[in-house]
């Protein structure tokens, strides 16, 4: 029973990750940039959740495609005008930037909703679905099958579209596709706007199953980083594998050690990865590795 | 005959002194011609400026009558102006396959890639049986087909090649080298290839520009300077 939830439960959260874990991994796959906003993309996706579902009264899994092209416009709006011009900066000049931006949208996100905790509760809360003798709440379920769906669809669209596939030929050889006749800086604001669209699908699923704020990206951009540098940076399916060794650990430590060491565990993971595996545990050959 | 591609003036570099300076050469319709030159003289330095990789500074290219100095590379590889880089710069995490889909990246319609890619598969045999495998892990000179392949997926109108022979065993060059002569002859199109071995240079090209510290020091058919000792000076460095 116990270990059945632990699965359940991991692989919830595992998957979430992923999808996080992914958008990040993209970006900085695409144009070298790590994108410290990352979280707070999350955040505003579990907003335009929330007040999609109190406003209109729909359900909230239902807000996620519309969550998805908001923020997919977003991200693409962003990387056009701001985060273009430090593509050519050191990296340090993105961290800056893309730290600038965080704190702008986290008070954005203060003066417009207040810094209290919410939460996203369909009718359907409180029930549980009980299969031979194991009850698991349905929500957990439906978000399990809604990570399924986009980590599927997005590894369709990877490795079966032309879009998909331009933008995993940017990231390894940039000037290459430009010879194949890629529009990469089309590609860069394509690839920031499937990132943050990623990341807003993910913050509607978070949204239905923890309370949340205009803090909650924070701990979420490091974890991102995390679970990227577990897959090799720069490798999208890499950091999805990497989403699913985070969620596991995490669980498995906060049983082991307590609640207390929830967040901590990522760090941990990140520094021993950091020191003895620079290329991630998972790392893909021919993606890029972290560059120290 | 009027040219189809035609570098005038062109002067280019990449801090601020001019790496290339008032540099003019042109490719007619069907000509096969070689950009030779010592290590380091600014033969790759070129063809990126052709290609729009490297802004000109002044000067002028023209590629089938329309100037394209000013615009972007993608739009030059639309216009029909091809290049393999030297390295190769494969797709090395891709396969093979996505690798020469890529280069039909403006066309991407899957029976014209699937035609083009038997045929790209009728010139490099060996690759038929390594579609499915990574880029990365192909020996060099397999390497090179695909680039080569990758090329011709785009349909190019005019082609430029940076040493094909880089870095590869000279049996896999005497492999590699007809296949120039076959574009040529299977598609028509005119080649500007950038060579570091003349003679292999001579057996190609109808026409040859040698190169030296940016400028063209001179230009005429690659027999008749190959015996040059002013050619062979200012090629070989001694
Ligand atoms: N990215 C670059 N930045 C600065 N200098 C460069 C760069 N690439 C090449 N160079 C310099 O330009 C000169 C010509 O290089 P290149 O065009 O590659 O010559 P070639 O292809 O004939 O060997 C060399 O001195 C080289 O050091
Ligand atoms: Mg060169």
């Amino acid at each position: 029973m116990e270990s059945f939830q632990f699965v359940v439960n991991g692989l919830m959260l595992g998957g979430i990750y992923a999808i996080v874990g992914a958008g990040f991994a993209l970006v900085y796959g695409v144009m070298n940039v790590l994108n410290v906003a990352h979280g707070s993309f999350i955040m505003i996706g579990a907003y335009l959740t929330y007040w999609t579902v109190t406003l209109l009264g729909v359900d909230p899994f239902v807000t996620l495609p519309a969550s998805a092209v908001a923020l997919f416009a977003f991200g693409y709006l962003v990387q056009r005008t701001v985060i273009s011009r430090v593509l050519h900066a050191s990296i340090f000049m993105t961290f800056i930037l893309t730290f600038g931006l965080d704190m702008f949208l986290i008070n954005a996100g203060l003066v417009a909703w207040g810094g209290s905790y919410r939460a996203v509760r369909p009718s359907y809360a409180d029930d549980v679905l009980i299969m031979g003798g194991l009850t698991i709440p349905y929500v957990r379920l439906v978000v399990l099958v809604a990570v399924v769906a986009v980590i599927a669809l997005l590894l369709l669209f990877m490795s079966k579209t032309r879009l998909g596939i331009a933008i995993k030929a940017t990231a390894l050889e940039r000037e290459a596709a430009q010879l194949a006749g890629v529009d990469v800086k089309q590609i860069d604001a394509i690839t920031f706007g499937l990132s943050a669209a990623l990341a807003g699908v993910a913050g509607g699923l978070l949204a239905v199953v923890l309370p949340f704020g205009p803090f909650m990206g924070v701990p979420l951009t490091g974890k991102a980083f995390t679970v990227a540098v577990l897959g090799g940076l720069g490798s999208m399916t890499g950091a999805l594998y990497g989403g699913f060794v985070l969620a596991f650990a995490e669980i498995g430590g906060v049983i082991a050690l307590g609640g207390e060491w929830a967040d901590g565990i990522a760090f941990i993971i990140l520094l021993v990865v950091l020191v003895l595996r620079p290329r991630g545990l998972l790392g893909k050959e021919f993606f890029a590795e972290v560059k120290v | 005959m009027a040219a189809m591609l035609e570098v005038r003036d062109l002067t280019t570099g990449y801090t601020d002194v001019p790496l290339i300076a008032d540099l003019s050469i042109s490719l007619a319709p069907g000509e096969v011609v070689a950009l030779l030159g010592a290590n380091g003289s600014g033969k790759t330095t070129v063809l990126r400026a052709i290609m729009g990789l490297l802004p000109a500074w002044q000067g002028r290219v023209v590629f089938d009558g329309q100037e394209v100095t000013r615009r972007a590379v993608h739009e030059r590889v639309k216009a029909g102006l091809v290049m393999v880089p030297a390295g190769r710069r494969l797709f090395f995490g891709l396969s093979v396959e996505d690798n020469l889909k890529m280069g039909g990246y403006l066309t991407w319609e899957s029976r014209l890639l699937r035609e083009r890619m038997a045929e790209v598969f009728a010139l490099f045999p060996e690759l038929g049986k390594l579609r499915t495998h990574l880029a990365g892990k192909l020996s060099g000179g397999e390497q090179q087909m695909v680039a080569l392949g990758r090329a011709l997926m785009a349909r190019p109108r005019a082609l430029l090649i940076d040493e094909l022979s880089l870095g590869l065993a000279p049996v896999v060059v005497e492999r590699l080298m007809p296949a120039v002569e076959k574009i040529r002859n299977l598609f028509g199109i005119p080649v500007l290839f950038v060579e570091q071995d003349v003679l292999r240079a001579v057996e190609l090209a109808d026409r040859a520009y040698v190169l030296d510290q940016g400028r063209i020091a001179m230009e005429g058919h690659p027999k008749q300077f190959a015996q040059d000792r002013r050619l062979i000076r200012a090629y070989m460095g001694v």
